[in-house]
């Protein structure tokens, strides 16, 4: 692929303190992918914030939640013709230097998803343990139905290429997340592949995850998959 | 069914119907959603008016009683009805999802055009007015 588009997709929710740090992180790489701010319906000045840095921001009116932002700026990235797409967290734990590594199965092999593993690579931050265990677990069931092995289910550090993007800038019926987005790319004859990532602590605010979010994340898991087993798989192209 | 009992049935029934039909006339439910409480409204009313018919069909049916009927009767369509609504709520948030997605992007692209104006105004020397 000769001088592939890349954009990075930075969904973000009350980011206002984080957001300048992730762009200029994103600026000073050595050949700075282009990238867009998808502000959440933000009561901070987020938006405000991405705009003074002067990358594109997509303001959705109210909170949509996390794949309703990260849907939009993949939109965004199929009507502009880009070849990859990279979803980075506007929380700063994301490490913006692991994009190149992130994009190079897209160019060298024509992989279609690279999921970012902070288990091949490195966390460097205390993760929950109900949080740890569940992930790896979840790894182990996605492992199983994708048929390779896949150490890092719930990492938002992935990146995309133009078919993926495609499927999810268009399809709206249901919701690409995490491992159960994967069994579907998977179902669907997308290629998948892990690269090492590292993952800082949050620079600043609180995580979105709750106690009861991590509760009820494993039935959600468990009736997605079921249901996405049962349904006719997605097709890629 | 005693008749103080079927005229408070009948009461309930009435009183839910005019409810029904005033939150249609005041736009506070569209008129294709009421259709199924007014229909339910009808009916029972109908099984209440006639409630020795109603006795037999249900003791025919292998119930016993007036009372568990309708009890029956009203859960079975308050799951319907719960049904019915996650299902609708569900299909408004998948629209509701590409309508902000829309609204964003639509936004994002104006305020493109207006940097482009005012570099294009800059450029002729006009300024941006």
């Amino acid at each position: 692929m000769h001088h592939p588009r890349v954009l990075v997709v930075i969904p973000a929710f009350n980011e206002e303190g984080n957001i300048p740090h992730v762009l200029e992180e994103i600026r000073s790489l050595s050949n700075p992918p282009d990238a867009v701010v998808v502000d959440d319906g933000s009561t901070d000045g987020t938006a405000d914030a991405a705009r003074r840095a002067g990358v594109p921001v997509i303001s959705l009116p109210v909170n949509g939640g996390m794949f309703c932002a990260v849907q939009a700026g993949f939109r965004y990235a199929y009507r502009h013709g880009y070849d990859i797409a990279i979803q980075v967290d506007a929380d700063g734990q994301h490490d913006p230097s692991g994009i190149p590594a992130l994009i190079a199965p897209i160019l060298e092999r024509g992989v279609d998803v690279v999921i970012g593993s902070r288990y091949l690579g490195k966390v460097e931050y205390k993760m929950p343990m109900a949080r740890s265990v569940g992930t790896k677990v979840f790894g182990r069931l996605t492992s199983a139905f994708v048929g390779q092995s896949i150490t890092d289910t719930t990492c938002g550090f992935r990146a995309y290429g133009r078919a993926a993007i495609r499927l999810f800038a268009t399809e709206t019926s249901f919701e690409f997340r995490d491992a159960v987005g994967l069994v579907v790319l998977h179902r669907g004859g997308f290629t998948l592949c892990e690269v090492p990532v590292t993952v800082h602590p949050r620079r600043s605010g609180r995580s979105s995850i709750n106690a009861f979010l991590t509760i009820i994340y494993p039935l959600h898991y468990l009736l997605a998959l079921a249901v996405e087993l049962l349904r006719k798989p997605v097709r890629k192209g | 069914m005693i008749l103080s009992t079927k005229l408070l049935a009948l009461i309930a029934c009435l009183a839910l119907a005019v409810v029904v039909f005033e939150l249609v006339r005041k736009k506070r439910i569209r008129e294709e959603y009421s259709i199924l409480w007014l229909g339910v409204t009808v009916a029972s009313a109908v099984l209440i008016l006639f409630d020795r018919v109603t006795l037999r069909l249900i003791k025919l049916a292998g119930g016993v009683n007036l009372a568990s009927f309708f009890f029956f009767g009203g859960l079975v369509f308050s799951v319907v009805m719960l049904l019915n609504l996650t299902v609708r709520i569900s299909e408004i948030k998948r629209k509701q999802n590409v309508l902000l997605q829309e609204a964003g992007l639509m936004r994002e692209h104006i305020e493109r055009l207006e940097r482009e104006m005012v570099q294009i105004r800059g450029g002729s020397g006009k300024g941006p007015q």
